[in-house]
């Protein structure tokens, strides 16, 4: 923990902390109406707000209605389409019910530096060493205007979703696309200064990556992907044997991707995943999202090998028992006053905003502060199981402040109701205690086995137990009730039909494990809708694309027997809650093989491998395949960051 | 600023004997094409475009609240100072920092 307190040792801490301050106060605050206008209290008469429409700052709303901060049925929520004039202002008040929406001027374009500000001045109390790159060398201008120039082709090669947000521009003209640029240079200009100073140190704060989700609202970017483009065009420069790798990937299976892709031209509404995922399918958007793909790859690649020697696990553990209460701190915090649920959103980049309730409808899982309930309880879990894998080998005395930490940690947890993250952190803790007592060794094993038996003979009693035919069939009796009656997907069709023996032993094997972790009807739902040609199958269509597949066959939610709706979940945008399924879209059967392979030879070589880096990382894999996590920027690099330092291991080992 | 000196900034001096028709009290009312009127642009918050061809035309829009240059060239306007802004500061800062180290 002294480790982080030095944090606020940093030199010009106090300045920075005024500076954030001003950050957090000021856009909502200066904005204020003329004189002769006074802002009213807010009632059933809507009128005065309806014709006064940006006049009126938030604090003055505020101050004139503080209920407005903490009382439930007003919900502040951000407006990325305003003009820049209504920043920080009352853009409009509705009424839907008993509820109030108050939205809020937030115009994307002041919004990418507001918020890249405030990240980089909470970041930048990292320790600063000499820079890394030498400043405006060939090299540092080289990564600057390559990675200002990419990132600005992102929003071209994305206009059709830009077009709602930057509406002031005309995403046809060049001229927009150089003022689009001096914004993006700018911001890469912040970051590459700020990595430039940390690059030996940056690393061992990304769980912090949970807490500043930092997604730019009105945007399809996190302020990370500046990072990370940054990196990953820096890794171009250098002359390890990586680049190789990277370039033969870009040009094999993206080189099919992008022929591919100049036939389709769908779109997603992104929802809750937006700053990771591509928004449409088309040519441009296929390439530049290949491309920032294997950037965020081998950027993240190369920070790691380069710092391999800085990596500090004590230092790990603590920024994320840290960042898992402030998660949970702030996720509270914005559930039970409005006002911070609008902070939340705004300054953390959330990519929807935080739940404002505590409790749990119809079954799901309390989510707080994190887009999806079930990755941040993979979080939660993984920060508990860091610290007692780390504690169970220095076994050092817990501090009060450890603590409280874990027990905030635990209670998110618990709300997350996340079980098999749960089930997994008990079992890893359980099996790397064994391994560092061997002397218990036996009794342990013994206890645990008869603990298993006890556990399926209950489930057996209960009648949880299914027969095989029912399990291996159910995800293709769910693809079935749920596809639509004018269009079946190729997957449907395939499995159908008389030569699909070994799919159907596969798919067999996925229904039943699916069945069992309750998979079955959203993996059911994915093969409703997977509809792929034989090389889409092989080859995928392309990294982080979700629009062919939600926009070529729809599934049907009407169940004309009961005259009734299928489920009610289909009304919403329900994800394949499986990145093994992601990777079958992005990367085609070739991918999911490459990358079993990978898992499969880490497995092996396990002993080659720190137990603090192995653990986790095989309790992030499961999670994968049973989660999302792929469609997070937060998540994937915490398996990427688990997957890399593990092949790192394994590549000095051999050496 | 007085009404009718928007109206002239935008559509040209009042003609001599000019009279505001009272357009509202007659829904079927049809503007005249002035020959002797060279058309002017009027745009509204909405960033509708109107090509307004004779004056009574023209002040009848004006009057209404249309503008002679579109709401977003303001926004444009701005983002384009704000960019130049951003890139001058970044030239500043760089200038500080090389004078610094060397």
């Amino acid at each position: 923990m002294n480790q982080l307190i030095s944090l606020t040792k940093n030199k010009n801490f106090t300045l920075k902390l005024i500076l954030l301050f001003l950050l957090l106060v000021l856009p909502w605050t200066v904005n204020n109406s003329a004189d002769d206008l006074k802002a009213q209290e807010i009632t059933d008469d809507l009128s005065f707000y309806q014709i006064n429409t940006c006049e009126f700052s938030l604090m003055e709303i505020i101050i004139e209605n503080p209920k407005v901060a903490y009382q439930k049925h007003f919900k502040l929520r951000p407006n990325h389409y305003s003009s820049y004039q209504c920043f920080g202002t009352v853009t409009g008040i509705d009424r839907i019910g008993n509820t109030f929406f108050i939205a809020i001027g937030t115009n994307a374009l002041i919004g990418i530096i507001l918020k890249s500000l405030a990240l980089l001045i909470c970041f930048s109390l990292i320790k600063t060493h000499e820079g890394h790159i030498n400043f405006l060398s060939r090299k540092y201008n080289s990564i600057l205007f390559l990675s200002s120039i990419f990132l600005t082709y992102g929003i071209y090669a994305e206009k059709r979703f830009y077009s709602k947000s930057l509406y002031f521009l005309n995403l046809e003209q060049l001229s927009s696309y150089l003022i689009l640029f001096a914004f993006i240079f700018f911001v890469t200009f912040l970051c590459l200064e700020f990595v430039n100073n940390r690059f030996e140190n940056i690393i061992n704060f990304f769980p912090f990556m949970f807490l500043f989700i930092a997604v730019i609202g009105g945007l399809n970017l996190h302020v990370y992907t500046f990072i990370f483009t940054i990196f990953g065009v820096y890794s171009l420069f250098e002359k390890h044997k990586n680049i190789y790798i990277y370039l033969s990937l870009l040009l094999i299976g993206p080189l099919f991707w992008i022929v591919n892709s100049n036939k389709y031209n769908y779109t997603l509404d992104l929802d809750k995943i937006v700053g990771f995922s591509s928004s449409s399918m088309n040519l441009h958007s296929t390439i530049y999202w290949s491309i920032l793909f294997f950037l965020t790859i081998n950027g993240l690649h190369t920070l790691i090998k380069k710092n391999i020697q800085n990596i500090n696990l004590e230092l790990i553990k603590n920024n994320f028992l840290i960042c898992s209460f402030l998660v949970v701190f702030f996720g509270l915090l914005g559930a039970n006053a409005t006002l911070f649920n609008f902070l939340n959103f705004y300054y953390f980049g959330q990519n929807k905003t935080g739940m404002n309730t505590l409790n749990v409808v119809d079954g799901n899982a309390w989510r707080g502060f994190f887009p999806s309930a079930e990755t941040i309880g993979e979080f939660y879990g993984l920060s508990i199981l860091l610290y007692v894998l780390i504690f169970i080998k220095n076994r050092k005395n817990i501090s009060k402040l450890e603590i409280l930490f874990i027990g905030v940690t635990l209670f998110g947890l618990i709300k997350s109701n996340n079980a098999s993250a749960f089930i997994l952190l008990a079992i890893f803790s359980l099996i790397y205690y064994v391994s560092r007592n061997k002397q218990y060794k036996k009794q342990i094993i013994l206890s645990s086995g008869v603990v298993s038996v006890l556990f399926f003979a209950y489930l057996a009693f209960q009648g949880s137990i299914y027969s095989l035919e029912f399990t291996n069939s159910k995800i293709v009796q769910d693809a079935l009730y749920y596809k639509n009656d004018y269009q079946q997907s190729s997957f449907l069709t395939h499995i159908q039909g008389e030569n699909a023996q070994i799919s159907k032993l596969i798919i067999g094997l996925l229904s039943t494990v699916s069945f069992y972790i309750n998979r079955s009807i959203l993996w059911g739902l994915f093969f409703a809708r997977y509809n792929p040609s034989i090389y889409e199958f092989l080859f995928g269509t392309g990294p982080l694309n979700l629009s062919k597949h939600y926009s070529e066959i729809g599934v049907s939610n009407y169940d004309a027997v009961r005259n009734d709706t299928k489920n009610f979940a289909l009304e919403t945008f329900l994800l394949p809650h499986s990145s093994l399924l992601n990777i079958l879209l992005y990367f085609g059967l070739i991918g999911v093989l490459i990358i079993s392979i990978h898992i499969f030879r880490i497995v092996i070589k396990r002993e080659y491998i720190d137990k603090i880096i192995f653990y986790p990382l095989i309790y992030l894999v499961i999670n994968f395949i049973k989660g999302d996590s792929i469609l997070y920027l937060p998540s994937f690099v915490l398996i990427l960051f688990f997957l890399i330092v593990a092949n790192c291991s394994l590549n000095k080992a051999k050496d | 600023m007085e009404k009718n000196s928007i109206v002239e900034i935008f559509c040209g001096n009042y003609p001599d004997n000019h009279i505001t028709p009272n357009i509202e009290s007659n829904p079927n009312f049809v503007f005249e094409n002035d020959p002797a009127f060279s058309g002017v642009q009027l745009y509204d918050e909405d960033g509708n475009i109107v090509t307004v061809n004779s004056f009574t035309e023209c002040e009848h829009y004006v009057l209404g609240g249309w503008d002679n240059t579109l709401y977003g060239t303001n926004e444009l306007n701005f983002y384009n100072s704000f960019s130049m802004l951003l890139i001058f500061s970044v030239f500043i800062y760089s200038l500080l920092k090389k004078r610094k180290y060397s």
